[in-house]
């Protein structure tokens, strides 16, 4: 029907190509015959079918600004976020320059600074602490890369001179105790978490006069320098970490985040076209109606382009102020899970970014382009004459859908191809392909199972309903396909949580063996602990670089507790006896897979070269780590003094006990406590990916609700001829219920599958490449019967409303059919 | 706060010395002023002065080379207090010149690490690994090295200091 012939066009009359009236011409409105009726009123018209459908305006501006707000937060969280790492990384020159620190991890003293300023290096000292849960950090800002508070009131004659001035942010500034007499200068640009000040002010707030925590070595160093070995021994040169290691760490976050912004886009988007999609179905009299009075098309075309205009504008603001309120509520989450996860600190506020206005509005538009721009096809290429050609649309969406379903294979081709791929982009676009691939793909294999029930079909009521759903089938396809990524994406982040919290809850019953767990404040306090009715496990640990990565090495004192809770994923025979007799190391998965390390692999420790005896897991730790018997760490690091210690006794004996010989409770750790604060964080990382979730399964059903409700016009020419075949209103109101259960069913069971591959990538590919380590999928199978529950109910509900209407429709709807022929 | 726009303005921005040496004339109170008739004695006053605001040590150049090219090389290290005998800043400007070339570097310190300062006896002015030192002032060694140049020059006094 869309190639009518173009004579029946009607010609312009007066064959101006634009169709712009001469002023002064027509009467009051458009109603003067052979006038063509005046631009504003042909507005007026148009426009005056949403007063008549307010709830699908309502839809379409929910559309555009859902898609808009979940984008706008997505983005508003990892600018944030980005941010703060970014000031982070410059003040304290981690990114761009390399550092020197103590071989042992101790502190550097001021003499040995000196001694290296005298000597030809250019270096600049930092001293760094925690006051009050704040990082402190005191440097020299005459001879720092770069300086804090720019433009924020301070000046250096005022930081220099005491007391001196501390730079950050309000809510950090207030952590600080009130004795302090140093002028608090407030900067919103501060790395959050971060207080800044000069370094003899920070070494006597932190109480370390003298000591410095590390060097950085500045650019543009003089020519006949000695070697650093002569100057300072202790000292050991680490590489820049580059970019900021935090943000490579979190980059897996935010695109985690990115990715759920665009699927929750996508689902708005859904919205919106549905509704765009219903209101031009509506018009379509009505724009005949104009165009037979003599508007001509392109007029038509570019006043509903600015209505859209129109819609995109307002949805953009609301969007904007949905999505700036919703990310003011995700981000305290976000920041405590970053903080938590990478220890990257990113502030609990939001501070609005004129890029966040300006995405809210280029996203707003383009969502409303690609809502509204099938509709404004469909007008454009509207015969003058036409009627709405169902059994045409659906042979002509059959050939698209070839199409579509082979480009669909084409990309779950790429998908499995890049199974074999290691990076973390790779991961991503194997991901996408997935994802994309299926949705692509789906709505042929639906067309192919609806074709098999029709075949099987013996009855005819039963052949008409197979038959009638997959003319139906192109009109649901986009909705469907907003269903079965969210279904999917649904199965997938929860098998991956759930995978995690097994995992991880297992890990930290091998992390936490201990019954209480006591920090001392200097190690003689350890004579406290010699008399306990307990074992004692000293917590030995010492920074070290392994293979030119920063790492730890551990010191394990032999005790049966940890071979208990201890689990390896691969070890030697007898790893325990060998490790207790210093014949060997442990080491953690992310050090064993960046390097390839195996079980009997050689590894060098200072001076020994000792065999690794075993791999364990180590989730969520972003550094190597090595671990050694209690005897060899001990020998290798003499100076290792533990002030951290693991007690396995019973708890409310020892408290006292600790008490008395002096240790305050504040130091004295309970286990389960530990554990639970543990766990509490690590639900918190996931509170985010849970909500974004749950937005694209409920405009998944909006989207369905606004297909359905765009169709239901449309399908009155095939439902009339049914219902004077003698099916009641009320049976083919329960006939379209079923209908989108049973597609929504077949959606939700195809996106099992798709859904438990995205697991599957995420624990395999994604975790691997992002952290180092893999995690094991396990699979829950309750969960999986509840979100496919879940998604018939999200069926059903956006259902109801379509079959209400056809149930409750006047009769004489039904018979306009055959009177007017539509 | 930018230390090189600071460090300029209090060197140079100086409208005249008259009014105080680059803006150092305001708020002033607690420093040593400079007064006619002061008795100076060495070499004791060849080291820094701390009741003073400001002060420097300098010397130019002019070197002739074993081929007959000539060069200039300049020295300099300035003290400046925050506050009278207390906070000490350091600074100093080396440069060596050809008929073609200027190279030149800076050096910035704070007074209380020992990076900085001036000795009278045996005399020693130094900022990092840049040094002007000597027994006494008839003869010093002189360094200072950037990324792009180093010198080490051996200075004689050929006559009676000057006042």
């Amino acid at each position: 029907m869309t190639g009518a012939p173009r004579s029946l066009l009607p010609k312009n009359p007066r064959g101006a190509p634009g169709g712009r009236q001469p002023p002064g011409r027509g009467g009051r409105g458009a109603a003067a015959p052979r006038t063509p009726p005046r631009t504003g009123p042909a507005l007026t018209a148009l426009l005056s079918h949403w007063r008549r459908a307010p709830l699908q305006a309502l839809a379409l501006l929910a559309g555009l600004a859902l898609a808009t707000a979940l984008w706008t937060a997505v983005q508003a969280i990892n600018a944030e976020a980005r941010a703060a790492y970014d000031s982070a990384a410059a003040l304290l020159g981690e990114a761009d320059h390399p550092q020197l620190t103590a071989a042992d991890g101790g502190p550097i003293p001021l003499a040995t600074y000196t001694a290296l300023r005298r000597a030809g290096w250019l270096v600049s000292p930092v001293v760094e602490g925690r006051l009050n849960g704040q990082r402190l950090v005191g440097l020299d800002p005459l001879s720092a890369p770069t300086l804090p508070g720019e433009g924020a009131g301070t000046d250096l004659a005022a930081f220099l001179t005491p007391p001196g001035q501390i730079i950050g942010r309000g809510d950090s500034l207030a952590a600080l105790p009130p004795g302090v007499a140093a002028a608090r200068i407030e900067d919103p640009s501060a790395a959050p978490g971060t207080l800044v000040t000069d370094l003899a002010v920070a070494q006597e707030l932190l109480a370390r006069p003298g000591q410095l925590s590390r060097l950085i070595l500045l650019p543009g160093q003089p020519l006949g320098r000695p070697p650093l070995e002569e100057v300072a021994p202790g000292l050991v040169l680490q590489p820049a970490s580059g970019a900021a290691d935090v943000s490579r760490l979190t980059r897996s976050f935010h695109l985690n985040l990115t990715a759920f912004g665009f699927l929750a886009f996508a689902t708005g988007i859904f919205i919106a076209h549905g509704a765009v999609g219903l209101a031009i179905e509506q018009r379509r009299g009505l724009v005949r109606t104009l165009r037979a009075l003599g508007l001509p098309l392109s007029t038509i075309l570019r006043l509903l382009a600015f209505e859209l205009l129109l819609f995109a504008l307002a949805a953009a603001l609301l969007g904007l102020a949905l999505g700036l309120a919703l990310a003011a509520l995700l981000l305290p989450d976000v920041s405590a899970s970053l903080a938590s996860l990478y220890r990257a600190e990113v502030p609990g506020q939001l501070s609005l970014r004129p890029a966040a206005v300006a995405a809210a509005l280029g996203m707003s538009l383009i969502g409303a382009g690609l809502a509204g721009g099938s509709g404004l096809w469909q007008i454009a290429r509207m015969p003058l004459l036409a009627s709405a050609g169902g059994r045409a649309w659906a042979m002509r969406a059959g050939r698209g859908r070839a199409i579509q379903a082979a480009g669909g294979a084409l990309l779950l081709a790429g998908a499995a191809a890049l199974t074999r791929a290691e990076s973390l982009p790779a991961a991503f676009a194997l991901l996408a392909g997935l994802l994309l691939g299926a949705a692509l793909i789906l709505p042929a294999v639906l067309a192919l199972i609806l074709k098999l029930g029709e075949a099987a079909a013996r009855r005819p009521l039963a052949q008409w309903v197979w038959a009638d759903s997959r003319q139906q089938l192109p009109g649901l396809s986009l909705a469907l396909m907003a269903l079965l990524l969210a279904m999917a994406a649904n199965v997938g982040v929860s098998t991956m949580v759930s995978s995690f919290r097994a995992t991880f809850t297992g890990f930290l019953d091998q992390r936490l063996i201990a019954d209480l767990y006591v920090d001392l404040a200097a190690p003689e306090e350890a004579e406290a602990l010699a008399g306990l009715d307990a074992r004692v496990l000293p917590l030995l640990g010492a920074e070290l670089v392994l293979r030119g990565h920063p790492g730890e090495l551990l010191g394990m004192r032999p005790d049966p507790a940890y071979r208990e809770a201890w689990g390896f994923l691969d070890a030697l025979p007898e790893v325990w006896e060998r490790l207790d007799a210093g014949e060997g190391a442990l080491v953690n998965e992310q050090f064993a897979r960046a390097e390839g390390l195996a079980p009997g692999d050689a590894l060098s420790l200072g001076p020994e070269s000792l065999p690794i005896l075993g791999i364990y897991g180590d989730y969520g730790n972003p550094d190597w780590q090595v671990i050694v018997g209690e005897a060899l760490f001990r020998r290798l690091h003499p100076e290792v003094q533990p002030t951290r210690f693991g007690l396995i006794g019973e708890p409310a004996a020892l408290r006292p006990v600790l008490a008395a010989a002096g240790i305050p409770p504040g130091r004295v750790t309970d286990q389960a406590a530990m554990k639970a604060a543990a766990l509490e964080i690590f639900e918190r990382t996931f509170t985010v990916t849970a909500a974004l979730n749950a937005a694209t399964l409920a405009t998944a059903a909006l989207a369905m609700l606004f297909s359905l409700l765009t169709m239901a016009g449309r399908r009155l020419p095939q439902l009339a001829p049914v219902w004077a075949m003698g099916l009641t209103r009320g049976r083919l109101a329960g006939l379209e219920m079923g209908r989108a259960m049973m597609l929504a069913a077949l959606t939700a069971l195809a996106a099992l599958p798709l859904g438990l591959a995205l697991a599957l990538a995420l624990l395999a590919k994604v975790n691997t490449a992002a952290f180092g380590w893999a995690l094991p999928m396990a699979l829950f199978p309750w969960d999986y019967a509840r979100l496919f529950g879940l998604c018939l109910l999200a069926a059903a509900l956006a259902a109801l409303w379509p079959a209400w209407r056809l149930w409750r429709i006047a009769p004489a709807e039904l018979l306009k059919v055959f009177a007017h022929e539509r | 706060m930018n230390v090189k726009a600071l460090l300029v303005a209090i060197c140079l921005a100086s409208p005249a010395l008259g009014q105080g040496f680059a803006g150092l004339g305001e708020g002033a109170e607690g420093f040593a002023e400079v007064t006619p008739g002061r008795a100076f004695a060495f070499p004791e006053d060849h080291g820094a002065h701390p009741a003073f605001r400001t002060e420097w040590w300098y010397v130019t150049a002019n070197l002739t080379g074993p081929d007959g090219t000539e060069y200039g090389a300049q020295w300099t290290l300035f003290r400046s207090a925050l506050r009278p005998g207390a906070e000490q800043v350091w600074f100093a400007h080396a440069a060596v010149t050809s008929a073609e070339d200027h190279l030149a570097t800076a050096r910035y310190a704070r007074g209380d690490t020992g990076q900085a300062g001036v000795t009278a006896a045996p005399f020693e002015a130094w900022i990092d690994e840049w040094r002007m030192a000597g027994e006494g002032l008839e003869a010093v060694t002189l360094t200072a090295a950037g990324p792009d140049f180093a010198y080490e020059l051996a200075l004689e006094a050929e006559g009676p200091l000057v006042l």
